[in-house]
């Protein structure tokens, strides 16, 4: 795999789970998961999680618009995609997990628990994909 | 947490009078015995009917039973805990030496009324009072009125009494000379005795036939149960009484209903109701029933219901259709004693 399709995953992969959680959340509201108050405090949240990194990976694809055909281009190793691929995909299960928990009344007693949930979740991945996107996207 | 409440008050008059026409030369009375489920309201329910005059109504009474071969020291176990209870040390219970006589010679006896005088922190605290040698035993006893009536229709009135389910047993009384003063948790009656003096024959004593009994009009936590799975019904909430007439403090029932969904929000989250239903008699001698709702909605897809601390209030989103949901109990728990006194 080049850097350039991991690339491509990556911002393909973190720009659709942004908004699909967001949709959900919406979803979820919808149908009584949460109350209009809880609805909006859990996007809130969730934006910012995703933001920074959709932002840069945004900021990169509109400056590389141009298909532009890299003859140079170079494998990655092994490492690296297991790297750029592990932790993303992690973090938006374990934030959709959460999600589903909480609509679900399955595993929090109150909402405020929730949030703390999901702020522990940014804490714990945010260093790994802040580190990731800006290997991929910040040039 | 906020607690507010929803207070639909509808009162129910159900049935009224004035303990008029009685006689106020009182030279004798009785004493009326009550089983222990009969509450406050019963039992004054019960006793104006018969438009008596009554002294007071004790619901909690202990009998300390002291035992110990010392009589000295039985004795000054005695007024030990009579001298604690006046000094405020056991709570605000009142002891009093009792004239009731223990079959054991080697014991002897004293009452105990007032709130506090079936808990166990008084009994500990009491126990901790003892010298060795002495050991107590401590007996809830039956709520108790003393009656004030005319000399000669002790028996009369025994007799009329004694027909009724609510009371265990009546006997004449001689009247303790600190009766009406002597303790806390009494509920003295507050009518004015009639200033005739003529004497009524006995025979006028007899039960009244238009006077219902009590228990028949008094709604039972049984009766507010079923009125609240009818109003419910199709949606199978969880009934829970949290406090029954049958309780210590029998003076309201506490119903909590949960696992409901929309039947006052909308969209539909879930549900729990608290309803608190007091049931007192005015000064106007009136029966009335309130019903206070507190009311509590949370989120949540699916079947499970949400954990105690995911609920918030209802109020004040919901104040409206909070107040007609316990407008819709009190009308419906009105039909249902009207329906029951009519059988």
């Amino acid at each position: 795999m080049t850097e350039g399709s991991l690339r491509r995953n990556v911002s393909y992969g973190l720009i659709t789970a942004h908004f699909f959680l967001i949709l959900l959340v919406f979803l979820i509201w919808a149908f009584q998961g949460f109350t209009f108050s809880e609805m909006t405090t859990t996007v809130a949240v969730l934006l910012p999680l995703f933001a920074t990194h959709t932002a840069a990976i945004a900021k990169y694809l509109v400056k590389n618009r141009v298909a532009v055909v890299d003859a140079n281009a170079k494998t990655i190793t092994a490492e690296f995609r297991f790297l750029a691929l592990f932790p993303p995909t992690a973090f938006v299960l374990l934030i959709l997990v959460l999600i589903l928990l909480k609509a679900f009344n399955v595993a929090f007693t109150t909402f405020d628990d929730f949030k703390i949930s999901l702020a522990l979740c940014e804490s714990i991945f945010g260093v790994y994909v802040t580190s990731i996107v800006t290997a991929l996207y910040k040039q | 947490m906020k607690r507010l409440s929803c207070a639909g008050i509808l009162a129910i008059v159900l049935f009224g009078h004035v303990a008029c026409g009685q006689p106020a030369v009182i030279q004798s009375g009785i004493t009326v015995v009550f089983r222990k489920e009969v509450s406050d309201a019963e039992a004054l329910w019960m006793l104006r009917s018969y438009h008596v005059q009554f002294d007071m109504i004790r619901r909690r009474v202990s009998r300390l039973q002291i035992t110990g071969e010392d009589p000295a020291l039985r004795d000054h176990t005695e007024q030990t805990l009579i001298d604690a209870s006046k000094r405020g040390t056991l709570g605000q219970s009142v002891i009093r030496r009792s004239s009731l006589i223990p079959s054991d010679p080697q014991s002897t006896s004293l009452s105990v009324y007032g709130d506090m005088c079936h808990s166990q922190k008084l009994q500990r605290d009491a126990e901790r009072l003892l010298p060795k040698g002495i050991t107590i035993d401590w007996r809830a006893e039956p709520p108790y009125a003393l009656l004030s009536i005319l000399p000669g229709t002790e028996e009369a009135w025994i007799r009329v009494f004694l027909g009724e389910s609510a009371v265990q047993s009546a006997a004449v009384e001689t009247w303790p000379t600190s009766a009406s003063v002597e303790a806390s948790g009494t509920v003295p009656n507050t009518a004015p005795a009639s200033p005739s003096t003529r004497q009524l024959p006995v025979v006028r004593f007899q039960k009244p036939q238009e006077v219902d009994m009590a228990g028949k009009r008094l709604p039972t936590a049984g009766m507010v149960t079923q009125v609240l799975r009818t109003l419910y019904r199709g949606v199978k909430p969880r009934v829970s009484i949290i406090k029954s007439e049958s309780d210590v403090d029998n003076e309201y029932f506490e119903i909590v209903i949960d696992g409901l969904k929309g039947s006052v929000t909308n969209p539909p989250f879930w549900e729990k109701f608290r309803y608190s239903v007091p049931i007192f008699i005015s000064s106007d001698h009136v029966l009335k029933i309130r019903c206070i709702l507190d009311g509590q909605f949370a989120p949540g897809v699916g079947n499970v219901v949400p954990p105690d601390l995911a609920f918030q209030d209802l109020e004040p989103q919901y104040s409206g259709q909070l107040q007609d949901a316990v407008n819709r109990f009190v009308v419906a728990l009105r039909s249902a004693i009207a329906k029951g006194s009519a059988q």
